[in-house]
């Protein structure tokens, strides 16, 4: 009777045993402690997806690489044959393709609210300064010799706090560490709340943490909301041209949020259609994570290094923001600095949690979340540049 | 072997993206400016006639 059919007990190997109880780790992270649930649980499920021996759900090559089907023709023919998976065409022509991780932008763009950047346009520099995680994670990761030249830049690129841009990257750099890396880039942003704070503390004074703020932001007019995305894109495309697919779809799905009368594909963008994609990402991401692939020290190495990077992009924001208070008579509070570091909304609310708890009169919600999203411009100019000088 | 040119070569892109980033803000401070200005403009127009 046993004969008839083959179960997995005999092929599963202990490295495949810690991923599933891994990926149970991160479903746990996701659904009882609530951290980035919509990411954590389908990368989760993913990685027990193909973790469990013989399921045919992803298939590997013997080099390590997801298996393809050599032409379109052959597709059909090769997933009956058991030589591809279902999540082996999800990464084929969704994500290798890079039309994923674009869309889900396009989908962030019709989610973000622009006019604290537009009310307070020095918030550009704050998610300039605050890319700085990205450069010294890159350095430190490239220098040890763990990593080479592309693979430094993708580690490095987990400072940016924004997942879209860094597996853009990744898939064009990198393919074979999305699965650590991708794992990193969401799970830091869902301990923001816990990395930042102390950062915070050490650069800033008692009496700057008070410093207040008028709670009232100009208001933008709808002229400037249309504006907005349009002569970003045009400038920032002419300025690194590499970034122009990734801001590209940002900026138009920005621009459906804000025309007044694209609300019904704004809301799809923002709703069912960023849900379905960010679900198929997550897990075909979770699908990467291979024992093979994922249990080695480069995956320590750079869970390690994206702490680094969350760490100095604080930093970095933190800096700006003294910097600037030098030539201004009303100063501004530096913690909205750190707020620059992308990761929409976490950080915006950790400064306004600071800021009220140093000065309970302060509201600095509105004026964090002006960096906020400029820091998502950043990292998309960020990329451009990086894609620029390592894309041959 | 690790290329200390690249490094430093990558930094630059560092200064770069804080290069772009102030041109964005300063094109949207003077568009927000511009758009400011000639709304008062229309206003006082309007008040006139």
């Amino acid at each position: 009777m046993f004969g008839l059919y083959e179960t997995a007990f005999g092929s599963i190997t202990w490295g495949e045993i810690i991923m599933v109880l891994l990926g149970g780790l991160m479903i746990y992270l996701g659904i009882v402690r609530n951290f980035e649930p919509l990411l954590l649980v389908p990368m989760g499920f993913g990685m027990i997806l193909v973790n469990i021996p013989l399921g045919g759900l992803m298939i590997y090559s013997p080099q390590g690489f997801p298996a393809e089907a050599t032409t379109l023709g052959q597709l059909l023919q090769d997933i009956a044959d058991g030589k591809v998976g279902l999540l082996n065409v999800i990464f084929a022509y969704g994500i290798k393709t890079e039309i994923i991780p674009l869309l889900i932008f396009l989908g962030l763009g019709a989610l973000i609210d622009f006019s604290p950047t537009i009310a307070r346009p020095i918030s550009f520099f704050f998610g300039a300064t605050a890319q700085l995680g990205v450069f010294v994670a890159f350095s430190i990761a490239y220098v040890s010799g763990l990593f080479t030249l592309n693979e430094a830049a993708c580690v490095g690129l987990i400072g940016g706090s924004d997942g879209p841009p860094t597996i853009y990257l990744t898939v064009a750099l990198a393919p074979q560490l999305l699965g650590p890396i991708a794992l990193a880039a969401y799970s830091y942003m869902a301990l923001v709340p816990i990395i930042q704070p102390p950062v915070i503390r050490l650069f800033t004074t008692r009496k700057e943490r008070a410093i207040y703020m008028s709670p009232k932001v100009r208001e933008v007019s709808k002229l400037e909301l249309v504006l907005f995305p349009a002569v970003i894109f045009i400038v920032a495309a002419l300025f690194v041209p590499k970034c122009a697919p990734i801001i590209g779809m940002l900026m138009f799905g920005n621009l459906l949020r804000v025309t007044g009368v694209t609300e019904r594909l704004a809301q799809t963008a923002g709703t069912v259609f960023i849900d379905v994609l960010t679900f198929l990402l997550a897990l075909t991401v979770g699908g990467l994570m291979i024992a093979e692939v994922f249990l080695t020290p480069q995956t320590l190495a750079i869970i390690g290094l994206a702490a680094v990077a969350f760490v100095f992009s604080t930093i970095g924001g933190l800096l700006g923001a003294k910097l600037v208070n030098l030539f201004l008579k009303e100063k501004i509070n530096p913690m909205i600095g750190a707020a620059g570091v992308s990761a929409v909304p976490m950080s915006a609310r950790v400064v306004q949690k600071m800021g009220q708890k140093a000065n309970p009169r302060n509201f600095l919600l509105m004026h964090a979340m002006g960096p906020n999203t400029a820091g998502v411009i950043g990292t998309a100019v960020v990329t451009g540049i990086l894609y620029g000088m390592l894309v041959k | 072997m690790v290329d200390l040119a690249m490094v430093a070569r990558l930094w630059s892109a560092y200064g770069v993206n804080i290069l772009v980033l102030i041109i964005l803000l300063l094109i949207a401070w003077i568009v927000g400016l511009a758009i400011r200005r000639s709304r008062v403009k229309d206003k006082q127009g309007s008040e006139k006639t």
